[in-house]
């Protein structure tokens, strides 16, 4: 005996009439009596709904949060992914998903070009400013930074140009170190969606080669976090200073 | 409106898959209103709705590998991921609820129910005409097919071969959405 096909079912959902040995087939058949209900569910939902109201789109800031967060992946080089950790991403997202087939090598994903917000670049050398001397640079940009916990100051930073247009920050603040973790320096832009990491601070002085396209006007937040040594790129949410720079 | 996938198995599933460049730009363009959409009836609240449109995409992006473009709907498989995520939400949400001894308690069949309601609409528009526009009179106004005949200046049987197909077509995507979730 053969199941009715899917027009046929359809055409019963809609209360057209069908042959004798189809109707008997269905009475029969338990699995195409099953996809008959759910075809007349389907309808009954529609006319219950009503007219649908239109589709809401997200704000950019959740496509800007995305790319952020997955080129801080690729930052880390985080290819190939270990099946555990596609199983832990399922988890996240609510149950583990069917199947974890093996893992293959793919490209460093560029998406740069496309959204060039909330990029994550981590560990710029500061080398090359030590062959120029302090009185080529101007600074151009300063900020009080404040103890997140205390609201006490908590130093200054600035940023100061070469002439040939590279800018560093400097910073003079409050330094301890951290059991089983690092400060990590970053600039924020106001909206706390995209975020550039300038690197770690290991003392009260620090200096930080600000990469090209990332204007402090932009991300003018200055931000010191506690990161573990999780190896996860992204910000941990533990900030414990911060200034805002003005000109 | 260009919808992604009316190509099962389509380039963009392949480019996908394959972790090309603009891949995920696309699919998000495509399905992020969907899948925000579905979160803010879930969830009543736009700024959880934000996070979890943001996790769906991430964990679509990173378990890539286990989307088979040949086999699924890339639309469906992403729907079903953010299924989980609403539905995490939600659970998340009752957790904090018992902590703080709330005692409102949404059923969450309601929640699956306002899912259901949204990705339904969204194939039926996903249809495109005349399907779309015929399965609106018949099923949203309650519309006879002979009315609907009448009012499209159609033939009754080609009214009825395409609410027949519709239906199909309907049950197979809601079913891939189903699954995958």
């Amino acid at each position: 005996m053969s199941h009715l096909d899917d027009e046929l079912i359809a055409a019963a959902a809609i209360g057209e009439r069908l042959a004798d040995s189809d109707s008997a087939h269905l009475v029969q058949c338990a699995e195409c009596a099953g996809l008959l209900r759910e075809t007349e569910d389907l309808i009954a939902r529609a006319g219950s709904a009503g007219r649908p109201q239109p589709l809401l789109v997200p704000p950019a800031s959740v496509w800007n949060a995305i790319v952020a967060e997955i080129e801080s992946d690729d930052v880390l080089g985080k290819e190939p992914y270990s099946e555990v950790e596609v199983l832990n991403v399922a988890d996240e997202a609510g149950g583990a998903l069917a199947t974890v087939t093996p893992i293959r090598r793919f490209a460093l994903w560029r998406m740069v070009a496309t959204a060039a917000v909330g990029v994550v670049i981590g560990g710029v050398g500061v080398g090359v400013w030590a062959t120029r001397s302090a009185d080529d640079f101007t600074t151009v940009a300063s900020a009080s930074l404040t103890n997140l916990a205390t609201d006490a100051p908590a130093g200054t930073a600035r940023v100061e140009a070469a002439p040939d247009g590279e800018r560093m920050l400097v910073l003079d603040t409050d330094y301890s170190s951290v059991k089983g973790g690092d400060l990590e320096v970053w600039l924020i832009d106001p909206n706390i969606t995209g975020m550039v990491s300038l690197g770690f601070l290991t003392s009260s002085h620090g200096e930080f080669v600000i990469p090209e396209g990332y204007s402090t006007s932009a991300y003018p937040i200055v931000d010191i976090s506690i990161e573990p040594r999780d190896g996860v790129a992204t910000h941990s949410g533990d900030s414990i200073t911060r200034g805002t720079l003005g000109v | 409106m260009e919808r992604a996938d009316e190509v099962p198995g389509g380039s963009l599933a392949h480019a996908f898959a394959a972790g090309s460049d603009g891949a995920l730009e696309e699919i998000y363009r495509d399905v992020s209103p969907l899948v925000f959409t579905l979160a803010i009836r879930a969830l009543g609240n736009s700024t959880e709705a934000e996070d979890v449109t943001q996790q769906t995409f991430v964990s679509a992006w990173r378990s890539r590998h286990t989307f088979d473009p040949d086999r699924g709907v890339l639309r469906g498989w992403v729907v079903g991921i953010a299924r989980r995520a609403i539905a995490d939400a939600l659970e998340g949400r009752t957790r904090d609820r018992r902590r703080l001894e709330a005692v409102r308690d949404e059923p969450p069949q309601a929640e699956r129910d306002h899912i259901d309601d949204v990705l339904l609409a969204y194939e039926i528009d996903a249809l495109g005409d005349p399907r779309r526009t015929i399965l609106s009179l018949a099923f949203y106004d309650g519309r006879t097919h002979e009315e609907i005949a009448a009012a499209l200046e159609m033939p009754l049987g080609t009214v009825k071969s395409h609410i027949r197909r519709s239906l199909t077509t309907l049950r197979t995507r809601l079913e891939a959405a189903d699954v995958a979730s």
